[in-house]
């Protein structure tokens, strides 16, 4: 990514700049968190890298590829599952296969249910999600979009709005799922401790308008138990980060 | 430790049917109390039975009518045909225009005036000149019907449209849909729930307008019944008439409620119940 601006221009307010000049660049099988105040644009950089919206400056390349529309190699999971409420889990998990119609119906179906059992759904393929908790609809978004086999998987802060404990036991699955394929993973997050113990490097943002204010590499070996969580560097880690969101933060107030 | 002996479910099979009866009499005894009272006022000539004949009267004359001489059978059958036919026909055109005005900005600039004007004027008022055009055959009661109940669900179905959540057009979009499949597969399922709400009120608009324009001009239909035996003084056969398009009416009305049920299980249904539901 490149000097990437996003300005939302509104008519009678001054415009206003989202994020500004940011440069980041996101290497094969990494797992990068991305923290930083409330409303400094993370989510909107995620939509300009799926192709959800434009920048209004500079261009997002992804294998030297400029992207300009959204593509199922660019998976994105959005805040509060975002899944579709008419189709059962496996409906909903098969999705994508079923829009692209590239596979034959049985393969879609049994790949359909082997993502269903990786996120930990078996036995649940034909409930609605509105018989589903928090937790589970998330999982469903997760099997919905690893499904269509991305190469980037961007996540906008999925884990927000379910219970701190099942937040922890997904934290595991994510990480499990990631060790095991290895894709490049954007996750913005509000949770410092949830960026250092995921992350294999964990961005910075500055309050609005959005720019990159420092990067930390975590160096802590994968897998990871949970245990690091205790290391008395995960603690140094944590304050010097805070230390840099916490001006950021008063500044918007 | 129940005792499973035959004298026992029987005793059962009593219970569940006299629950049935009793669920059935907690909810509609206001209704078999109206009816009570009607019959007994008119037996006991506190009202004139010329006037109000009692509701035992009216219903062996309806039963008369329907098996015995058989003529409201093709009074009946117009009367769906006109009502059904102008439905759907407002309910396809009414979801189309919907969906291109909330989908496109354009269509909705040019449209939106014009249907903010025309959606209160009653449409009864244009039925002269439907009349005058069409004559007094079937396609100036179709008009005047699917007229009617295209703007129920035209506004509906906009509402529908607009209250999709984007981030689920998002979500399609990131996993390869096409334009025509967001259509298909995530902006109409959503905004169904909508689409059939409008298509309720619609069906309720129907069933008025099919008895006010065949009373004013048509030679058969069940408003045409009705009106020809308030002419004759048949009131007898008028209660039958009247009863019998209230039942279809309220049938038609529970029949939709059946297939919003059927085709919202994925729905919490809980919070949006109205009288009468």
């Amino acid at each position: 990514m490149n000097e990437i601006s996003k300005v939302f221009r509104s008519g009678r307010t001054p415009d206003i700049v989202a994020l500004k000049d940011i440069n980041l660049k996101v290497n094969e099988g990494e797992f990068v968190t991305i923290v930083g105040p409330s409303g400094c644009g993370k989510s909107t950089l995620l939509y300009l890298i799926a192709g959800l919206e434009t920048p209004t400056e500079g261009e997002i390349l992804i294998d030297a590829k400029k992207v300009n529309k959204p593509d199922p190699k660019v998976g994105i999971i959005f805040q509060e599952f975002r899944i579709f409420l008419w189709r059962s889990v496996f409906k909903n998990v098969v999705f994508g296969l079923e829009v692209q119609n590239k596979l034959p119906k049985n393969k879609q179906t049994e790949l359909a249910n082997k993502y269903i059992e990786m996120v930990g759904l078996s036995g649940f393929e034909n409930r609605y999600p509105r018989e589903l908790s928090g937790g589970m609809k998330q999982r469903v978004a997760i099997a919905q979009t690893l499904i269509c086999s991305p190469e980037i998987i961007l996540m906008d802060e999925p884990l927000g709005s379910v219970d701190s404990l099942t937040r922890e036991v997904l934290q595991h699955e994510i990480l499990r799922l990631w060790e095991k394929e290895r894709k490049a993973i954007l996750f913005v997050t509000h949770s410092i401790e949830e960026a250092i113990f995921l992350g294999t490097r964990v961005v910075v943002f500055s309050a609005r308008p959005g720019v990159v204010r420092e990067t930390f590499d975590v160096d802590f070996p994968y897998p990871r138990t949970g245990e690091e969580k205790n290391d008395p560097r995960f603690g140094r880690l944590r304050s010097r980060i805070w230390d840099v969101i916490e001006k950021e933060v008063v500044k918007t107030k | 430790m129940i005792e499973r002996s035959p004298r026992n479910m029987a005793r059962n099979e009593m219970n569940i049917l006299a629950r049935i009866l009793i669920a059935f009499f907690k909810k509609w005894y206001p209704l078999i109390l109206l009816i009570c009272v009607w019959e007994l006022v008119s037996r006991t000539k506190m009202v004139d039975p010329f006037y109000l004949p009692p509701f035992s009267v009216s219903m062996k004359a309806l039963i008369e009518g329907l098996f015995i001489n058989g003529d409201i059978w093709l009074h009946i059958e117009m009367s769906m045909f006109r009502a059904i036919t102008g439905l759907v026909s407002s309910i396809v055109v009414g979801t189309v225009i919907g969906l291109l005005m909330a989908r496109y900005a354009p269509v909705n600039s040019f449209l939106d005036p014009l249907i903010s004007i025309i959606f209160p004027t009653p449409k009864l008022a244009l039925f002269p000149i439907l009349i005058f055009w069409f004559g007094i055959g079937q396609m100036s009661k179709i008009l005047l019907i699917a007229m009617t109940c295209f703007f129920p669900v035209v506004v509906n179905t906009y509402a529908g449209v607009k209250n999709v959540d984007k981030y689920l057009i998002w979500n399609a979009m990131t996993k390869g849909a096409s334009g025509p499949q967001i259509l298909q597969k995530v902006i109409l399922p959503a905004a169904m729930p909508f689409i059939f709400t409008g298509i309720r009120v619609a069906s309720s608009f129907a069933f008025i307008l099919i008895v006010a324009s065949e009373m004013i001009a048509a030679n058969d239909g069940l408003g045409f019944f009705i009106i020809a035996a308030e002419r004759t003084f048949n009131s007898d056969v008028m209660f039958a008439g009247i009863i019998l398009i209230g039942t279809l009416g309220f049938g038609f009305d529970r029949f939709i409620l059946y297939l919003q049920k059927r085709l919202f299980v994925w729905r919490d249904m809980g919070e949006e119940r109205a009288p009468g539901i």
